[in-house]
């Protein structure tokens, strides 16, 4: 157990909270409780002991097995110095422990770890608030304000990986909507116990009226379909990260691409690194880049996966940006089945974000009469607002 | 209640779960801390075992909630007994007694018609001992669950519209094992330690072999981890766990096996893989490479 002297216990404090700071600008989610708990945590440690050090801030600050690489390289640097000086320290007790009684050794070394607090915690918590109130100037987390307006097909990685936070805000978002409570409800079909006892209370146990219920809102299901023909290639990074992000943080969504043809990922997207999918989804998908024929692609969905994945609540995202090439006749067609299947039909369209932007496209001016909703899909904030509508569909 | 980091380890040791000293730490922090453990990691590396091994060292009373989609507070945390309610309301209308509408309803309402379910259990254990509250496989329930559990697990207690809140008498020991199919609300994070299991190193799965599986020769188990660290190099649709390196153990000790080889492979080769595409990738690796590859 340690006891740390007020005083010293106050620079250490900020010592480890500088700590979660350069975390927080990893990217490490850590919220105040959670500093709070690691706090607590040392009181029923030793802090001296390195190791347990470590594993207790481990336990208490991270809370997603990806954090633990970011974890382990901050904490190294961060706390190298006071890794130092415990080998230094348990090397001279060592040392000293041949030579004199155990009592005069407890008080050498109490003695030697108030110094040692006094000391690194101190000094380096000086040096550390300095940089603490440098680093104020840079916010430590807000992707929004520099990326909101940027278009996506100017993106580099890190940016994306920004994105990636945001898709998964969206979807926890959504996600809360669900619900599996049963509502009391006249036309349905449980039997409500609870309702009817409370009911018939005043009848002296006869059952007269009964109550009822159904299960809430169900699940709502989301298909993805998504266009990856050669003009939409310049989004294509970020498209596959959007829908990486949609499909690992939400359940029930089923993923598509389409070009020439129709393929499949969800498969490929679930439970694999992002890397991996990525480098999956170019070997597995040899028409990446084609031509587009939305027409013939809707054909094919319609026909062998809609009776299987399309019921009252499914939304179909289709992420185009309308060029097609194909008979106009087919994707109105198409469409129209499509119309009559789904729940709602919103239609993202990257070319949308530019203000000039007119329906020219004959794809596009063929489907509009079938969407439900037709938004621009080009920089952070059309994400956010899709968020926002898929919030309300629900 | 153990009070070293050390003295956790040995103990869990004792109880034949091989654990490293970050896994002793945590556990150790969950109990003197009062917090929940969240353990995540792929399936079959010990996550549930490790609930039951520390239920053991504590002498406490296990309890177990299995989480599953569609899981709902009738289930998890309390249920009127209706049966017995009606029988109540009955009697009370027979015997005439003069108690009014408002005091049957008091009555039925009372925790004597109250079905405890595994969490309201856990926080109101009627036995004398501690409680270790195992809530399994979270990622299975709907993310609306998790918002009940918020209020067990921060303050440990529940609340009944009809009776009122519920506090615990005694803090039960909460684990929580998730297999991450889902990433899990922020709001319970935040409220838990958290530990990820990772698959065990060569050394470490030959230690927990040859502790679970005494009757093993040790060069045969030795053979058994070291085929399964190079299984869990491949890219397969489900890489096998600590459960199915036991059983394969078991069975090869079981058919008198006394070291691995092509058909002794085949005819196991159901104890280690779930899935017919990871049988034949593996064989052919094994067909290409040979068994063991240095």
């Amino acid at each position: 157990m340690t006891d740390l002297s007020a005083q010293n216990s106050l620079g250490f404090l900020r010592h480890l909270l500088l700590f979660c700071r350069k975390l927080q600008q990893e990217g490490v989610k850590v919220t105040l409780p959670q500093e709070i708990d690691a706090c607590r945590s040392l009181e029923y440690i030793d802090i001296f002991a390195y190791n347990d050090f470590y594993h207790a801030l481990k336990a208490n600050l991270i809370s997603r097995s990806e954090d633990i690489p970011v974890f382990d390289r901050v904490f190294f640097s961060h706390w190298s110095s006071l890794k130092e000086y415990l080998q230094e320290e348990q090397a001279s007790i060592k040392r000293k422990k041949t030579s004199k009684d155990s009592h005069e050794e407890e008080n050498a070394l109490r003695r030697k770890k108030e110094k040692l607090c006094e000391i690194i915690f101190s000094e380096s918590s000086q040096d550390g608030l300095r940089k603490k109130n440098e680093s104020r100037e840079i916010p430590v987390y807000s992707p929004n304000e520099k990326l909101a307006k940027k278009d996506f097909s100017a993106f580099s990685d890190e940016e994306l990986e920004k994105i990636k936070k945001a898709i998964s805000l969206i979807a926890q978002k959504i996600n809360l909507r669900e619900t599996r409570r049963k509502k009391a409800d006249k036309k349905a079909c449980l039997f409500d116990f609870r309702r009817t006892i409370r009911k018939n209370v005043r009848h002296g146990g006869d059952i007269i009226n009964f109550a009822w219920k159904k299960p809430k809102v169900t699940e709502t299901r989301i298909v993805l379909l998504c266009d990856v023909s050669g003009s939409m290639e310049v989004y294509s990074r970020f498209l596959v990260q959007f829908f990486y992000g949609l499909q690992n943080s939400l359940r029930g969504v089923e993923t598509f691409v389409f070009s020439t043809r129709l393929s499949r990922i969800t498969k490929i997207l679930r439970k694999e690194g992002f890397e991996k999918a990525m480098e999956k989804i170019s070997r597995e998908v040899p028409h990446w880049g084609g031509g587009t024929h939305i027409g013939e692609c809707l054909r094919e969905f319609n026909r062998q996966n809609a009776p299987r994945l399309l019921y009252r609540r499914t939304i179909v995202i289709i992420v185009s940006d309308g060029w097609d090439r194909g008979e106009s006749s087919l994707l109105q067609e198409e469409m129209k089945k499509l119309r009559r299947k789904a729940y709602q039909i919103i239609w993202l369209n990257p070319l949308l974000g530019n203000p000039h932007y007119q329906h020219t496209s004959k794809g596009m001016k063929t489907a509009l009469p079938f969407l439900d909703q037709f938004l621009p899909l080009h920089n952070l904030d059309s994400l956010i607002h899709l968020g926002e509508v898929l919030y309300r569909i629900q | 209640m153990i009070k070293t980091i050390d003295e956790f380890q040995r103990a869990m040791e004792n109880a034949r779960y091989i654990c490293d000293r970050a896994l002793a730490t945590s556990v150790y922090l969950g109990q003197v801390m009062g917090r929940p453990l969240l353990i995540e990691g792929e399936a079959g590396v010990g996550k549930t075992e490790v609930a039951k091994v520390v239920a053991e060292i504590l002498h406490a009373q296990l309890i177990r909630l299995q989480c599953y989609e569609g899981l709902d507070v009738e289930h998890a945390l309390y249920e009127w007994n209706y049966p017995k309610q009606i029988l109540h309301i009955q009697l009370a209308q027979s015997k005439k007694e003069g108690e009014g509408e408002s005091d049957v309803e008091q009555t039925i309402f009372s925790e004597k018609f109250l079905l405890k379910r595994p969490l309201l259990e856990a926080i109101q254990s009627s036995l004398n001992v501690p409680v270790v509250l195992l809530i399994d496989e979270i990622d299975r329930a709907d993310e609306g669950f998790e918002a009940f559990l918020l209020e067990v697990l921060s303050d440990f207690q529940i609340t009944i519209p009809e009776i009122g809140t519920i506090k615990a008498t005694r803090r039960p020991y909460v684990v929580i094992t998730s297999n991450q199919t889902r990433e899990l609300h922020d709001a319970l994070k935040r409220r838990c330690l958290y530990h990820w299991i990772d698959f065990p190193s060569v050394e470490k799965e030959l230690q927990i072999v040859l502790t679970k599986v005494p009757s093993v020769q040790e060069n045969l188990a030795q053979q058994v981890c070291s085929l399964m660290k190079r299984i869990r190099e491949m890219d397969l649709l489900k890489k096998p766990g600590i459960a199915e390196t036991l059983d394969w153990a078991e069975a090869l000790v079981a058919l008198n096996k006394g070291s691995i080889n092509k058909e002794t492979l085949e005819e196991t080769l159901g104890c280690i893989f779930k899935y017919r595409e990871d049988m034949e990738k593996f064989r052919d690796v094994v067909n290409k490479e040979g068994l063991f590859s240095s």
